[in-house]
């Protein structure tokens, strides 16, 4: 393995061409523009392609084609850019093309700041798209988790004939940390659905429906996709928390702040853990409805969104006999790990 | 977990000087972060970083109270002076102010006449990488023999330069070695 030490957003570059990927189409916005700045000088070394479009909404439909010809795309963005690639996207997930879309976030609404944030938290889960569609979501915490998982993106887009979303923000892509790359991967030929090559049977690629029982099934199909997450692909870490009695819910950059924040309560005799999800779809519902409330005191959801956004959804799943409480900074603002520390000395009174 | 600041003008070498200590403390086996503070800057602005070096994982990356701070101008230093943990580490690229100003506080001052020293190697440009000697020699953050690493590490494809920022690195550590 190679070792690096690399800026987040060239990381998940230098990666998604290492997975295999031969095409990407973007449009600038702050803090991703290293994402297309990189690959426009490494993309074509690699054999592959490099556009950049006329605008977000033109190059994520540029990766519809690509998706179609069975090449492996990405594009990227921020928050504001991603709002306008989400028609793409559902038709992407309408026509059952992988793709891996980064969104690296920051502060909003609106054109908002082009510092880090979790604000896309809602827009990114609850399905980034009109048509009730979901995607899986992945949430690195370190650059080298960025690698790790933006592999993995493609792995399981292709798997699942559907796009995945990296979202990261503004510091993960602009921070510079030591990365292990991997080897570079060919991916397979003869994807079902691509169009390339015309030794077959006529394929075709829509996402529209004449018939409503053909959507109606195509609908259960997807929702049969979702359930098997649920079952098989959350991914979540879980740091000292086998005598847990305050847990922290954090993703993202929130969430190796806050296990910082985990060391540093136990040096004090705090018996504190972290709960990460490191997959926000499928969510980690099933590890949060289990903290029991006979041993956890109470859960402290730590994010860069205001209003709290994971903090719903950590609610819903967790045991309505733990309290819930939440620290938020917004606008570009990173938590410190002292004010985590200090909410939680705070609720635990 | 060493905690560092550097600050200076754009183009005085702040940013490759966070890279380039980052890349060095990797090559030695720890950890680190370096993290840029951007904003919509311009010509002529300041340019700081954050670099945190440890044994152990990193939380975050950001940098609000440093144990180590690096100053290139004035501006720099009166922004982040206050910030410096007491006890800490004080580097003055003392090119840019007087012989006669002082730096009082609980902190310990090293003056590095960064620029003067680079313009005497002949080029004004390695003024961050005399800093940097003269910071590994100081803190102890890494060898010399990793801090050439990270040099080379990050001046990866203009290999020209790499003969004369080595140099510098050790004209740092000549010049405040006591």
């Amino acid at each position: 393995m190679e070792k690096r030490f690399m800026k987040g957003n060239e990381a998940i570059a230098e990666s998604a061409i290492r997975a295999g990927c031969r095409f990407f189409a973007g449009y600038p916005i702050t803090p991703q523009n290293e994402i297309p700045e990189y690959m426009s000088r490494k993309m074509t070394e690699a054999g592959g392609v490099f556009v950049q479009g006329e605008s977000e909404i033109a190059s994520a439909y540029m990766v519809f084609g690509g998706a179609s010809m069975g090449t492996r795309c990405m594009t990227s963005s921020s928050g504001l850019g991603i709002c306008l690639k989400t028609e793409a996207l559902s038709y992407m997930a309408g026509a059952r093309l992988p793709a891996v879309v980064v969104n690296v976030s920051r502060g909003g609404p609106g054109l908002g700041t082009i510092q880090p944030s979790q604000q896309d938290y809602n827009l990114i889960t609850n399905g980034p798209g009109c048509g009730g569609f979901s995607c899986m979501v992945y949430a690195p915490s370190t650059v080298q988790e960025s690698v790790d998982l933006t592999c993995k993106a493609f792995d399981m887009a292709e798997r699942d004939r559907n796009p995945v979303i990296v979202l990261t923000d503004g510091c993960l892509g602009a921070m510079m940390e030591s990365v292990e790359l991997p080897m570079p991967q060919t991916p397979g030929e003869n994807l079902e659905w691509s169009l390339a090559k015309s030794d077959r049977q006529a394929r075709i690629i829509k996402s529209f429906h004449l018939d409503p029982m053909d959507q109606e099934q195509f609908n259960e199909n997807m929702a049969d996709l979702y359930k098997s997450w649920d079952d098989n692909d959350v991914a979540v870490e879980l740091y000292q928390m086998q005598d847990a009695e305050y847990v922290i819910t954090a993703y993202g950059i929130c969430g190796r702040i806050a296990k910082a924040a985990v060391e540093e309560l136990r040096l004090g005799g705090v018996k504190a853990g972290l709960l990460r999800p490191i997959t926000l779809v499928p969510f980690p519902r099933k590890q949060l409805a289990e903290l029991n409330p006979q041993k956890v005191k109470k859960v402290l959801s730590v994010e860069m969104s205001i209003p709290g956004q994971m903090f719903i959804d950590v609610r819903e799943a967790l045991s309505a006999e733990i309290p819930l409480e939440f620290l938020g900074r917004s606008g570009g603002v990173v938590v410190e790990e002292e004010e985590i520390v200090s909410a939680v000395y705070k609720m635990k009174g | 977990m060493v905690r560092m600041l550097i600050g200076g003008f754009g183009g005085q070498g702040v940013i490759m000087l966070g890279q380039m200590l980052g890349a060095a403390a990797i090559s030695s086996g720890k950890n680190a972060t370096f993290y840029p503070t951007y904003g919509p800057e311009q010509r002529g602005g300041t340019a700081n970083c954050a670099v945190v070096i440890s044994d152990k994982e990193i939380g975050s990356p950001i940098v609000t109270r440093p144990d180590v701070l690096i100053c290139f101008n004035q501006t720099a230093l009166e922004k982040f002076l206050p910030t410096l943990k007491p006890g800490g580490m004080l580097f003055v690229n003392s090119s840019q102010f007087s012989k006669e100003h002082t730096f009082r506080g609980d902190f310990y001052v090293i003056r590095v006449a960064a620029d003067t020293l680079a313009q005497e190697l002949g080029n004004a440009k390695v003024a961050n990488a005399i800093m940097m000697g003269a910071v590994i020699q100081k803190t102890e953050i890494c060898t010399p023999e990793h801090a050439e690493a990270g040099i080379v590490e990050e001046l990866m494809s203009k290999s020209q330069l790499h003969e004369v920022n080595i140099k510098a690195l050790k004209c740092g550590m000549l010049a405040v070695r006591s």
